[in-house]
């Protein structure tokens, strides 16, 4: 449980916030990355020698590159990552597109409607 | 049709002559030809001839000289006759050399030799001169001693003189042969080029010609043959009868009529009269007479008696022919076995009756009225429609107009009167009041008959009832103008065609809707025409042929071009009438269905507008869920964490993060507010704004900015130019993209604006252009009008200013549209209205 790491890519800063305190409260992981956006996020993926989360946790709508950009880029690099990555998405859209839109891509597996709670946490990250 | 033959014949002559004409030039151009080649072949075979002689000659002379030398040898002298010979032979051989050498015309030779032969003819000059000295020598001095030496001088000459003549004549021969090779062959071209253009004139003057009397005689023969079988079918002989040669033609068909043969008639005029029945023939002579005279062509009916004992009448008729000199030369005329036409008059007569039943059964009365007499006689029908029982009244002029209705009097009297005026029958109809009442209506037709003077003498003519055809036309006259008008409230027209004539037929009322005149006659080609495109017509075909091959019902739509060039949305229903399983008729109905396709555009503009809101009310709906969401999600989340803080200082900072998210929600919702006065404030009020002024009064209140990012906006836009738009709004679209325009400035550069307006279709456009980051449209295009949208990770970006701008433009019915390429710059386009 300790080696755990999780991915936060979001550019809400009081979402980024209590979500890392949740983690870090309940001791869910022991390692958090935080990435404002799709694009920064991908960067650091591609990049040889970064740690590589278990879990990401994805907003939709963020500057420069959003959620579904960033899945796009990154079905094309997880074949150099030799690890599996769990990605849910974290929205507070309840459009019933995004979330159809979400069931496409096999990498995500779950959609959860902000807010989300700790229960919600404790349920994903294992 | 003789006419075109006689015609054509003639011309047939002027074109033969013409063919003639170019034949005698051949010849004439080819003659002198032909004569100078015979000429120079002649002149080459004298050459021949005179050099021959040339041999013969020096043989001659060698040999009286070799005779005289002898005889002085013997007897110490010669004779004298030798010696004259002997210098006849010499002038002659000395002539005819000259000739040959250059061509003087000394023994008819007038062509210089070739060079080959001249220097032949030279090379023998020694030989030549030597044998004439050694003769000429030996006439001077007739003795031993000079003899003996002429001898051997002959001796030396003669032979070598001969060899080279014979050498001459063979090069002659030679020379001869090949020219005559040369000859023939041009004279075989000459020829050949001759008979060319004599078949080529053939081909293309006479041919063509005789292809048409060819036709032109064939189309004779035929009208001829027509004719004959007319006569012939009508029983109709001809004769001819020739003054000047007393001599009568009669076709088979009169030698029929009469029952003789040519051998009885012989061609003669009294053998004709002698067929004729004694009770006539006196005054056919008469009438015959008078027509030679020139004074009545004949028009004459007589009997003939035939040798079957058989009596037939004959109606005669000729017409004169007559010279210049106005004597009659020939009269053509025919004779018509009119027998059994006069027995048939008969049966008329005594078919009367009957005719008075079919009259009963037609309801058609009719009637002569005596002019000169008054006297008037009614059919039995003319007195049953009149309500009489028949000869119940004698009727007069005045019976028929006591029973006419009064309106209607007038009507038939001027009928009447203008078939006097006019020699025509009339007809016309009108209504009487029969004696038992009611109302009958009738047709009546009539006619005038003259006398041989030209006088009226009767009238005669005929009343239908028509009644109960004028009461059904009425009935359905009735139908036909409620038709007519529910045709007209619907504007529907009918149209058939007929497919055994390819007769086309349209009512008034698809006249009316194709706007072509009352009269006009269409087809069907030019039906075609008025469908408004290719495709639209193919179509049409495509289903009438299948309309016509499978019986099948079509409706169809099709836009058309009038006869006055409006554009014009119809309906074509077609049907076909079918029999023993062929199309005889397509028929159908033609509908304009403007009005409904205007109708439809303008529910289709009203779903479009609906369809619009629709999109903009979802949008709406998003952004709320979206952006409130996500606040209220946040405040629900930083709620949950204060709960569970341990420590005063955490639960302070949590109140922290909760004044934040209410700040942000309470913008959100101004935001939102804001759009939704946008989407709300429907009266838009418009005013009248000079563009220019709007634009410098931003670029004013931008100006701390720019000058700090050492920015320039080009103001393109005319002082002059106006544009109705509400005012708050052009602000705020102003200051949105001229401040967007520096904030996403590119970092190795100074940012520049340039304003600009420009027409586009009839719309004004405001062009707004930078040179800043641009924007990957591929990548956000969809997005870039979108709330809360931002996407360069400027942290000040609110993602709000392009919506609201958007929102703005669209309200005041215009629209945006934008080209950007990253790193290059980005130019929205603004269209006003």
């Amino acid at each position: 449980m300790n080696t755990i790491t999780t991915c936060i890519v979001d550019d809400d800063e009081v979402f980024v916030m209590g979500v890392k305190r949740m983690l870090t409260r309940n001791n869910l992981c022991s390692n958090i990355l935080v990435f404002e956006n799709g694009l920064k996020a991908l960067n650091h993926l591609s990049a040889s020698g970064n740690v590589i989360p278990d879990t990401i946790l994805l907003d939709i709508n963020m500057p420069v590159m959003d959620g579904w950009q960033f899945l796009d880029g990154f079905s094309k690099v997880k074949t150099s990552i030799d690890k599996p990555i769990t990605i849910y998405m974290i929205s507070s859209s309840i459009d019933p597109n995004d979330m159809e839109k979400a069931k496409t891509y096999s990498d995500v597996k779950d959609y959860i409607i902000k807010p989300i709670t700790t229960n919600d946490l404790q349920r994903i990250i294992h | 049709m003789t006419h075109e033959f006689i015609n054509t014949a003639r011309l047939l002559r002027n074109k033969y002559l013409v063919f003639l004409g170019i034949i005698i030039v051949i010849i004439i151009t080819n003659i002198p030809i032909i004569r100078y080649n015979t000429q120079t072949n002649n002149e080459a075979a004298t050459i021949i001839n005179v050099s021959g002689r040339q041999r013969m000659l020096s043989q001659r002379i060698s040999k009286l000289t070799y005779n005289i030398t002898t005889q002085i040898r013997e007897d110490g002298k010669s004779q004298q006759d030798h010696f004259d010979s002997l210098n006849k032979f010499c002038n002659q051989f000395n002539r005819a050399h000259n000739a040959l050498l250059y061509g003087n015309g000394d023994f008819g030779i007038t062509v210089k030799p070739s060079q080959i032969v001249k220097q032949q003819i030279e090379g023998t000059t020694t030989e030549h001169t030597g044998i004439i000295n050694a003769a000429k020598q030996l006439i001077a001095n007739p003795d031993t001693a000079t003899s003996n030496a002429v001898i051997d001088t002959m001796r030396k000459y003669d032979i070598q003189y001969l060899l080279e003549m014979e050498s001459i004549v063979s090069q002659l021969e030679r020379e001869y042969i090949k020219k005559q090779r040369n000859t023939y062959i041009g004279l075989l071209s000459l020829s050949a080029v001759s008979l060319i253009i004599i078949l080529l004139s053939f081909v293309v003057i006479v041919l063509p010609t005789i292809r048409k009397l060819n036709i032109a005689n064939d189309l004779l023969t035929q009208t001829t043959d027509r004719l004959f079988m007319a006569t012939g079918a009508a029983q109709i002989g001809i004769w001819e009868y020739d003054v000047k040669t007393d001599k009568l033609i009669w076709d088979d068909e009169m030698y029929r009529i009469y029952g003789i043969s040519p051998a009885d008639l012989r061609g003669v005029l009294k053998a004709w009269f002698k067929t004729i029945h004694p009770d006539d023939v006196s005054r056919v002579i008469k009438e015959l007479r008078l027509a030679l005279h020139g004074k009545e062509e004949i028009n004459s009916e007589f009997k003939i008696l035939r040798a079957d004992g058989a009596v037939r009448i004959i109606k005669a008729q000729a017409v004169s022919n007559y010279n210049r000199h106005g004597k009659v030369v020939k009269l053509t005329g025919i004779n018509l076995d009119i027998t059994d036409q006069r027995t048939t008059e008969k049966i008329i007569k005594e078919g009367r009756e009957s005719l008075a039943k079919a009259q009963q059964i037609a309801k058609l009365g009719s009637w002569e009225w005596d002019i000169n007499t008054g006297k008037e006689i009614w059919s039995d029908e003319q007195y049953r429609i009149f309500g009489f029982e028949p000869g119940e009244i004698s009727p007069n002029y005045n019976s028929f107009t006591d029973r006419m209705y009064p309106d209607d009097v007038d009507k038939v009297l001027k009928a009447i009167a203008d078939t006097f005026d006019n020699t025509k029958p009339y007809k016309v109809d009108f209504r009487i009041r029969p004696k038992q009442g009611g109302i009958k209506y009738i047709e009546a037709l009539g006619e005038v008959y003259y006398d041989a003077k030209g006088k009226p003498m009767k009238m005669i003519g005929t009343a239908l009832d028509v009644t109960e055809r004028k009461l059904l036309e009425a009935e359905k006259k009735t139908i036909e103008n409620i038709l007519e008008q529910t045709s007209k409230t619907a504007l529907i027209g009918t149209w058939e065609i007929d497919m055994n004539t390819n007769k086309m037929k349209w009512d008034a009322m698809t006249k009316v809707i194709y706007e072509v005149p009352a009269e006009y006659e269409p087809t069907v080609e030019d039906s075609l025409k008025f469908i408004k495109d290719d495709e639209l017509r193919n179509k049409y075909t495509a289903e009438m042929a299948e309309t016509i091959t499978q019986n099948t019902q079509h409706d169809l739509e099709l836009q058309i071009v009038t006869a006055k060039g409006k554009t014009s949305w119809v309906r074509v229903i077609s049907q076909a009438e079918f029999e023993n399983g062929k199309c005889l008729r397509l028929y159908g109905l033609l509908q304009s269905i403007d009005k409904q396709k205007e109708k439809e555009a303008e529910q289709k503009s009203y779903i479009d507008i609906i369809g619009e809101q629709n999109k903009r009310l979802l949008n709406f709906a998003h952004i709320v869920s979206h952006n409130l969401r996500s606040h209220s999600g946040n405040m629900e989340m930083v709620l949950g964490l204060y709960d569970d803080s341990e420590t005063i200082d955490e639960k302070e900072e949590m109140v922290n993060h909760l004044k934040g998210i209410s700040l942000a929600l309470s913008d959100a919702i101004r935001n939102l507010n804001e759009v939704v006065s946008i989407q709300t404030n429907i009266n838009k009020q418009r005013e009248k704004i000079n563009l220019k002024s709007y634009i410098d009064k931003t670029i004013d209140v931008l100006s701390g900015e720019i000058t700090l990012k050492s920015g320039t906006i080009i103001n393109n836009v005319p002082a002059e130019i106006e544009v109705s738009f509400n005012a708050a709004y052009m602000e705020s679209i102003l200051l949105n993209f001229l401040s967007n325009g520096i904030k996403y400035r590119h970092p190795e550069r100074s940012p520049v604006v340039t304003l600009d307006i420009k027409e586009v279709d009839g719309r004004k456009m405001l062009q707004i252009a930078d040179n800043g980051l641009g924007i990957d449209l591929e990548k956000h295009g969809e997005k870039l009008f979108g709330m809360y949208k931002t996407f360069h990770g400027n942290s000040d970006a609110k993602g709000i200013g392009l919506f609201i701008t958007k929102n703005q433009v669209e309200v005041m019915g215009g629209k945006i549209e934008v080209e950007s390429e990253v790193n290059q710059g980005t130019t929205f386009k603004i269209f006003l209205s």
